[in-house]
């Protein structure tokens, strides 16, 4: 029955194939016995390959799943689920530059620990809010980093 | 700058402001479980960055010293490690503390901390020198096998599962093969990108790992943690005795021998250190079958244990390059953003550093003894803040932390994937260790490896035919072997120890 280390061993040979693939343009060296910069990653693309097979082999002999029955449906995935989600837009707002950092970053710490599991309504803005202005004035006016 | 200007420039209010304000923030750290020194100093380095170095420094000292010191403090009065390195302090604690001597055992774990701690120090000051000065003969080939051994220890740092060590490792070295490549500058993985051009910084990384990380994974599995119930004060003692304290010195010196040994070895930290003392005085110590059964002594042992390993583990550190622990991994990444690599040349071009570094680690312990003896009290109501706050704050300093260090919105991305990755590795047992370091020594094997031949025509054998080189082989080779087997030993023993 395949559980998270047979799925991780194929991430990590998959991983070690692209670093093998992408090695294969690189010069393997300029000067006999001197290694060139694609040693190296050719390197840690045989051991990755090599620890793929290892960890899906221990993966087969374990029972272990590591996500028990239910879990995907448990109340604590799906806060999980949400706030990597709100993460994900607020970093993607960050990098395309929408909205402010106060706006973005009020709603973000709002939706966050409402996941985290703060439900009283005064609480939450507070902290928000709290948190917003307190991190803004501390990284712009002392560190003199723009956000 | 001078060795003595670096002593002055430390006696200056900012140096002892931010060492106050650093230890007061490793207070925080430390007391609640699921904090960690690593979180903490990982999460300030964004911050330090803007500092001055020895400022910086400070805080980050101040947070790693005290950050230990008071994970022994809900180790005693709840009973869950607020650090790593605390748990051997729950053997003894909480049980002085069920017995009624509450405000006892948080002065001894105070005074034995701070003992400790500067047995640790006095040991770094000592050792520290010689070592880097014997450091300095070493060429690229003592260097590359310096990082190869460094990369042997992921294995010990691998506890439970060391296939999934070693694949955390190789993840980690897959990581540095992106960008220029360290001795031709040529272009790897890059794929175009001028941000993936400059290498991915290893801080936000680490930020990630240990930050959004530990949070993502509390949210699915709650810490289990226990309650700080009424604790009623049954007798009035409150501290040990001028006879009592003498009484414990050979247990405590033994321990601290030998948990600055164990801090000294790459990849081990307090937590096995704070066991191995804890076990060895119990042998030799007249009231060593009390131990484990709210034994004073036995508190003491392990407080002065978790303490003066810090001191080993940062001899490491500053004289070798090589990471005695995770803290220490990530101040190693510190210092380099401030310009100083550690290890024999750092004492040789900046002596002044050195000097404020080990002069640092005895000034937190004065600020440790002030703030413990006087607020422990206060410090331990920390334990009742809600953990969604606690939640907040360090993802909010995660994501802004990380981008504060090169003003890159991508690198608050790169901490988002890190975290998400450092929450599927604890959640699937896979250690983070080996990724830190493998993400710092992997370069510098790399670039000694390709010097060390490029000197010596392409002859392998360099790193045979030098005798320290050799030696740093062959102790790769035996830790490789030696390591597993240690930790069966030490997991067995610490199972022991704990039914």
């Amino acid at each position: 029955m395949f559980n998270a280390d047979n799925i991780i061993a194929f991430f990590i040979a998959f991983l070690g194939i692209i670093l093998f693939w992408g090695s294969k343009t690189l010069p393997s060296g300029y000067m006999p016995g001197v290694p060139g910069p694609g040693f190296f990653p050719r390197l840690v693309s045989y051991g990755l390959i090599v620890l793929s097979i290892i960890l899906f082999i221990s993966g087969l002999k374990t029972k272990k799943t590591y996500f028990e029955k239910g879990f995907f449906r448990s109340e604590n995935f799906k806060n999980w689920v949400w706030i990597v989600i709100a993460t994900t837009f607020y970093v993607f707002a960050w990098i395309f530059e929408i909205g402010t950092f106060i706006i973005n970053s009020i709603i973000y710490f709002s939706i966050i620990v409402y996941f985290f599991g703060e439900k009283r309504i005064p609480y939450i803005l507070a902290l928000s809010v709290g948190f917003t202005f307190f991190t803004f004035y501390f990284f712009t006016n002392v560190l003199r980093i723009l956000l | 700058m001078t060795a003595i200007s670096g002593i002055e420039g430390i006696f200056t209010f900012q140096v002892l402001l931010f060492l106050g304000i650093g230890t007061l923030l490793g207070f925080f750290v430390g007391v609640l479980p699921g904090l960690t020194a690593t979180m903490a100093i990982a999460l300030l380095i964004p911050i330090t960055f803007w500092l001055p170095s020895s400022a910086g420094l400070a805080m980050l000292i101040g947070v790693y010293n005290s950050a230990i010191f008071a994970g022994g403090i809900s180790a005693i009065l709840i009973n869950t490690p607020g650090t790593p390195a605390s748990i051997a302090s729950t053997f003894d604690g909480y049980k002085i503390v069920k017995k009624g001597y509450v405000r006892l055992a948080v002065w001894i774990n105070t005074f034995y901390s701070v003992l400790g701690g500067i047995f640790g120090a006095i040991m770094l000051a000592i050792a520290a020198f010689p070592i880097a000065r014997f450091a300095l003969k070493f060429g690229p080939a003592e260097y590359a096998a310096l990082a190869v051994f460094g990369l042997s220890m992921m294995i010990s740092v691998s506890g439970k599962s060391v296939v999934k060590g070693i694949v955390a490792g190789f993840l980690g070295l897959a990581v540095t093969t992106i960008g220029l490549d360290p001795m031709y500058a040529t272009q790897r993985f890059s794929f175009g990108s001028p941000f993936l051009l400059a290498q991915i910084s290893f801080l936000p990384i680490m930020i990630g790992l240990f930050g959004i990380g530990e949070i993502l994974d509390q949210v699915i599995t709650p810490l289990q943690q226990g309650t700080l119930e009424s604790l009623k004060e049954k007798e009035k003692k409150k501290h040990l005795s001028l006879k009592e304290i003498w009484n414990t010195k050979i247990p405590i010196t033994l321990s601290c021998l030998i948990s600055v040994f164990i801090g000294a070895i790459p990849g081990t930290g307090g937590d096995i250190a704070g066991v191995i003392s804890w076990d060895q005085s119990r042998r030799i110590s007249k009231e060593g079958k009390e131990y484990g059964n709210g034994s004073n002594e036995g508190l003491a042992v392990t407080c002065a244990a978790n303490n003066a390993s810090l001191g080993g583990a940062m001899t490491t550190m500053l004289s070798l390059g090589l990471p005695g622990d995770a803290p220490t991994a990530i101040m190693i990444g510190a210092l380099m953003m401030y310009g100083y690599v550690p290890g024999p040349l750092l004492f040789r071009d900046h002596m002044d550093i050195v000097i404020v570094i080990v002069a640092l680690m005895f000034l937190a312990y004065v600020y440790i003894s002030l703030i413990g003896f006087a607020g422990t009290a206060v410090f331990s109501k920390l334990l009742r803040l809600p953990r969604p706050w606690i939640a907040l704050a360090v993802f909010c300093f995660s994501l802004v932390g990380s981008y504060a260090l090169n003003n890159a919105a991508l690198d608050v991305l790169i901490c988002l994937i890190a975290g998400i990755i450092g929450f599927i590795f604890r959640r699937t047992g896979f250690p983070l260790g080996p990724v830190i370091i493998a993400l710092i020594l992997g370069p510098i094997a790399e670039e000694n490896i390709i010097r060390a031949l490029l000197l010596a025509g392409g002859n392998a054998l360099v790193f045979i035919t030098r005798p320290i080189s050799l030696i740093l082989i062959i102790a790769s080779i035996v830790s490789l072997f030696l390591s597993p087997i240690l930790n069966r030993v030490m997991k067995q023993k610490e199972k022991l120890l704990v039914d």
